[in-house]
């Protein structure tokens, strides 16, 4: 069993970066190359298409980080090496479990290195996936800029600014943006965290509207509002959440 | 407000020279025989350091209408109408305070305010003219202290900037990667990382430097990062010869191409192409670096610190005679200068 080859996909938006990795695994006849990626998308298609064992992913690339990458893999998601020329994300990379975290340019001591690790680790939980956090994104400090969607093979990626409330139901949000509605297995008080708390606010157990959407907030019954969005769509304010809301009026 | 006001010494020193003058308005005043020269400085002097602080106010015009910006004419009525008008409240400073001495020491000093009033008025527009001269000398010594300090700030920023940590990072893996699978070009990279940090690192220092050397740099400098995008960073150049020769503060185009890949071009999936363009427009140069971006990018980040430095930098180096402006259009994000054509 221990022989089985190890299928690596490598995610780098720079021919030379993905060279490199590709150049040093050849060295490694226990591991094989199953799909090469030049960006997110196409890293999220292929992790799905291919199923890895192992991910050599960057962090910088267009539209898609890392991270967001991870966000969007099913369970059990491969595991993961960080490939980057920045060092800032460490922690961040060691709070989603990656094995390991190649800094740009690296030796193929430092390479052999993790791979080693990487061997172990891969035959190790073979079969048993790691107990995944909530959100690989929840562990970034920056209000989120935006966010990602996968239905199926399809990634929608939704700047926060687009987006004019959130709804919770149960494990899953459904983002509203421009009358679209998206879905995502997240709950609202995580992404309430991530939001930037001056233009989103919380204004129900169940709702978070983006205050640029906002057009104006109703008495509706005694004791409670509505706020109107420019859309038109009508969503409820708790007490508390009005208190919130006027806080930031 | 005032540098003159906010340091004590130097108020003293202005103070001084007024009293100096003071004293030469005493003499002019004082009416052989009738009365001696101390209480000439007494009908003068106070008047005349009032009016020193008066003259304080030159300030304002001078620094609304820098030389080398406003029109002669206009410049020249502006400050006249302010000096007459100057004049006219200088002269009812004396009558006022003429008026004050005759009644409480019984002096005659209001017939002589009104028998000198000609040349008073004369000597309040002559002094707040002086006034107005001197202020434009502090105007230009601060512009040259400006200059001085933002051109060192510049320095270390380009050196800053030279020494990106992620543009040498990616780089030299780019280099260590290359040397496996296509060693030539590896040494190609090689070179040009040298070429552009031995050609940074001597023009940083330079005052000025021709606009043609500036944007050798800047092509050196994409050609780098194009070893790592590859056919997503496209290049296109547009550049008038007749501007090759204009003066330009050095690296004054390095954070707009920076800005330019790294929010514009690395963003996109598919890449685009970062146009620089620089043409005569009359008495005056174009440069404009453009580069596609993403609709979806969150609004304006980075690029604001960047471009305000370089609008700093414009004004320090061309005093108000150059320009910045910004086209944030939905694909696309161009910043055009507008520097003055001097070689």
């Amino acid at each position: 069993m221990n022989d089985e080859v190890i299928e690596v996909a490598i995610v780098d938006d720079e021919e030379p970066a993905r060279a490199i990795v590709r150049e040093f695994l050849a060295d490694y006849p226990q591991f094989a190359i199953v799909a090469e990626c030049v960006n997110g998308y196409e890293a999220v298609k292929a992790v799905a298409e291919h199923k890895p064992q192992l991910l050599f992913l960057d962090i910088q690339m267009p539209k898609l980080d890392g991270f967001e990458v991870l966000d969007l893999l099913d369970a059990p998601r491969p595991e993961v090496v960080f490939v980057t020329a920045y060092d800032d994300y460490a922690l961040r990379a060691f709070q989603v479990h990656a094995i390991d975290y190649l800094l740009k340019p690296f030796t193929a001591a430092r390479f052999a290195e993790v791979i080693a690790h990487a061997e172990q680790l891969v035959r190790m939980r073979a079969g048993q996936p790691l107990t995944e956090l909530t959100s690989t994104i929840a562990a970034s400090k920056k209000p989120l800029q935006r966010i990602a969607f996968r239905d199926g093979g399809n990634i929608e990626v939704i700047p926060v600014q687009r987006i004019d409330y959130v709804e919770a139901q149960d494990d899953y949000v459904h983002v509203y943006s421009r009358g679209t509605k998206h879905v995502k297995q997240q709950t609202l008080a995580e992404l309430e965290r991530l939001l930037d708390p001056a233009r989103f606010v919380r204004v129900h157990r169940s709702y978070i509207v983006n205050l640029e959407s906002l057009a104006r907030v109703e008495p509706y019954a005694k004791d409670s509002r509505v706020a109107i969005l420019r859309d038109g769509t009508r969503i409820p304010i708790s007490r508390a959440g009005y208190e919130r809301l006027r806080g930031l009026l | 407000m005032h540098p003159l006001i906010a340091d004590r010494k130097r108020l003293a020193l202005y103070l001084l020279g007024w009293s100096a003058l003071a004293l030469l308005l005493a003499l002019l005043v004082m009416e052989p025989g009738r009365a001696g020269l101390r209480a000439a400085l007494l009908l003068v002097l106070p008047p005349v350091l009032v009016y020193a602080f008066v003259c304080l106010a030159a300030w304002y015009p001078t620094r609304a209408m820098p030389p080398h910006r406003a029109r002669l004419l206009p410049l020249v009525a502006t400050h006249l109408f302010a000096a007459a008008a100057m004049a006219g409240l200088w002269l009812m400073l004396f009558r006022m305070w003429a008026a004050a001495l005759d009644t409480l020491r019984g002096t005659a000093f209001t017939d002589v305010i009104i028998r000198r009033s000609l040349v008073l008025v004369v000597a309040g527009v002559l002094l707040y003219l002086l006034a107005v001269t001197f202020h434009y000398v502090l105007l230009g010594i601060e512009r040259e202290v400006d200059v001085r300090s933002l051109a060192r700030e510049a320095e270390l920023k380009a050196l800053k900037a030279q020494l990106d940590p992620h543009f040498l990072f990616n780089s030299l893996n780019a280099i260590s990667s290359l040397c496996g699978s296509n060693p030539l070009s590896a040494r190609t990279l090689t070179t040009l990382l040298a070429e552009y940090l031995r050609k940074s690192l001597r023009v940083g220092s330079a005052e000025a430097i021709t606009l043609s050397e500036e944007l050798e740099l800047a092509s050196s400098y994409l050609a780098i990062e194009r070893v790592r995008f590859g056919p997503r960073l496209e290049l296109e150049q547009d550049i008038d010869e007749r501007v090759r020769d204009v003066r330009v503060p050095p690296l004054l185009l390095q954070p707009l191409v920076e800005n330019a890949v790294t929010h514009g071009v690395a963003e996109l999936l598919e890449g685009g192409v970062v146009r620089i363009e620089a043409r005569r427009e009359g008495d005056h140069v174009r440069i404009a670096v453009e580069n596609r971006c993403d609709p979806d990018r969150p609004p304006r980040q980075g690029h604001g610190i960047g471009l305000d430095n370089t609008r700093r930098r414009l004004g320090a180096f061309y005093g108000g005679a150059a320009k910045l402006t910004i086209v944030d259009e939905n694909d696309r994000f161009r910043v055009d200068l507008t520097v003055p054509y001097e070689r």
